[in-house]
């Protein structure tokens, strides 16, 4: 049997909850706030009918599911990285280099706008209308020796993850919040041009066969 | 009385209306080049830097540098000449690189890109700036950059090809004589020896 209980008492619990759910957010989290007021109600009226509360709950958990899986937001997604930077160190004055990535999604949706962490600091990548699914990243350096060699690990954040990185507000916090993917920059360096000019190898073997040659004359005249 | 007091209010409204600007931010967008020199078939690679300076952020950023480098005389590499961002956050910056490879030789003229942006999310009014531009270069024949720049060693292959016939030749004239002169004095001193 339902509980009677006053009808004002369950606006004062019920409202704060309602005050704390954000409406402009994906379907996912739509219905999952729907959930949580739905169960807060069913949980304070039929507390005591056993049977209620487990249909209840069974259905809310079948929404749930269908939530999570026709989310709206990109699932396990994977990168295609092409990485671009600066190998001749005679033909440029600085080292920059860019990444270009194509994000393809397990559920065929799209990320939206995507934000690299390039050196702390966390800025959006671009987007060109002429082609929709890639995503470019630019990242330069003054001297050639500021862009570090090797593989950089380059953190991705779609706008969700976005999101609860700007509201985080210690570093813990901060480090806490999952990214929506990485991207390795592979930069092999810059080269000078080679380390022995081809003249001196030309001066030792012309030198060598002048010391040869001058040997065998000193030899005939002495 | 009343001439002072309409002085004041205009005073007041003029304050009042000026403060929209400080609560506006400005784009500013560079365009330079990062290399050295500009050799036709080889790598041209431009930098657009975009700074938000200004308190508030800028959204739904458009850049658009296609008219600078047409594709008959510019083909694209890496990156994109038309580029957009949804939003820059106020006192960050942005690169933005693109490199691509001069089909022709010659002095080239390029002019400054347009960046396009929306001030505030809700207004929908959008703001026009011109980036910085580099104007006149010289775009170097490849055989130019090769003189001062390449390894030389097909120069040095292809001298040696042709002084080692001035060598070579007295060499062999000398060592022909050398070694005939030598099996002489060895068959003297063993027909000596044999005496």
């Amino acid at each position: 049997m339902l509980k009677k209980i006053k009808i004002s008492h369950l606006k004062q619990v019920i409202s704060p909850s309602i005050v704390h759910i954000h409406v402009d957010q994906s379907l996912n989290a739509k219905l999952l706030s729907i959930y949580i007021y739905t169960s807060a109600v069913v949980s304070l009226i039929g507390g005591s009918d056993r049977h209620l509360y487990k249909m209840f709950r069974v259905v809310l958990a079948a929404l749930t599911i269908i939530a999570l899986v026709n989310g709206e937001t990109c699932e396990s997604p994977e990168f295609k990285v092409v990485s671009h930077s600066t190998r001749d160190a005679r033909l440029t004055a600085e080292s920059a280099a860019q990444l270009e990535i194509t994000v393809k999604c397990k559920n065929g949706k799209q990320p939206g706008t995507l934000y690299a962490d390039i050196n702390g600091q966390v800025i959006p990548c671009a987007q060109t209308p002429t082609a929709p699914g890639k995503y470019f990243i630019g990242v330069a350096a003054n001297t050639h020796k500021e862009l570090a060699s090797g593989r950089t690990k380059i953190k991705l954040y779609d706008d969700d993850s976005y999101s609860a990185l700007r509201k985080a507000r210690t570093e813990d916090a901060t480090k806490a919040v999952k990214p929506f993917g990485q991207v390795e920059l592979n930069h092999p360096g810059v080269s000078y041009g080679p380390w022995l000019p081809s003249e001196f190898f030309a001066v030792c073997t012309f030198g060598l066969v002048w010391w040869a040659a001058y040997r065998e004359r000193s030899k005939i005249l002495g | 009385m009343f001439f002072e007091r309409s002085v004041v209010f205009l005073a007041i409204l003029s304050v009042a209306l000026g403060q929209t600007d400080d609560e506006e931010s400005f784009l500013f967008v560079t365009k330079q080049t990062i290399n050295r020199f500009l050799v036709q078939n080889k790598e041209f690679t431009i930098k657009y830097g975009l700074y938000n300076s200004g308190p508030t952020t800028v959204y739904n950023i458009h850049l658009n540098d296609a008219h600078s480098f047409p594709a008959d005389q510019y083909e694209l590499l890496v990156g994109t000449l038309s580029a957009k961002w949804e939003r820059l956050n106020a006192g960050t910056n942005l690169t933005h690189i693109v490199v691509l490879k001069p089909k022709q030789s010659g002095i080239s003229n390029s002019t400054y890109a347009i960046v396009t942006y929306q001030k505030s999310e809700k207004n929908t009014d959008v703001q026009k700036t011109y980036s910085s531009e580099f104007g006149d270069v010289y775009i170097m024949t490849s055989r130019e950059y090769d003189r001062r720049f390449s390894s030389h060693i097909i120069d040095w292959l292809l001298f040696t090809a042709m002084a080692s016939p001035c060598i070579v030749f007295p060499f062999f004239l000398w060592f022909k004589s050398k070694s005939k002169y030598e099996a002489l004095v060895t068959k003297e001193k063993s027909s000596k020896k044999a005496q």
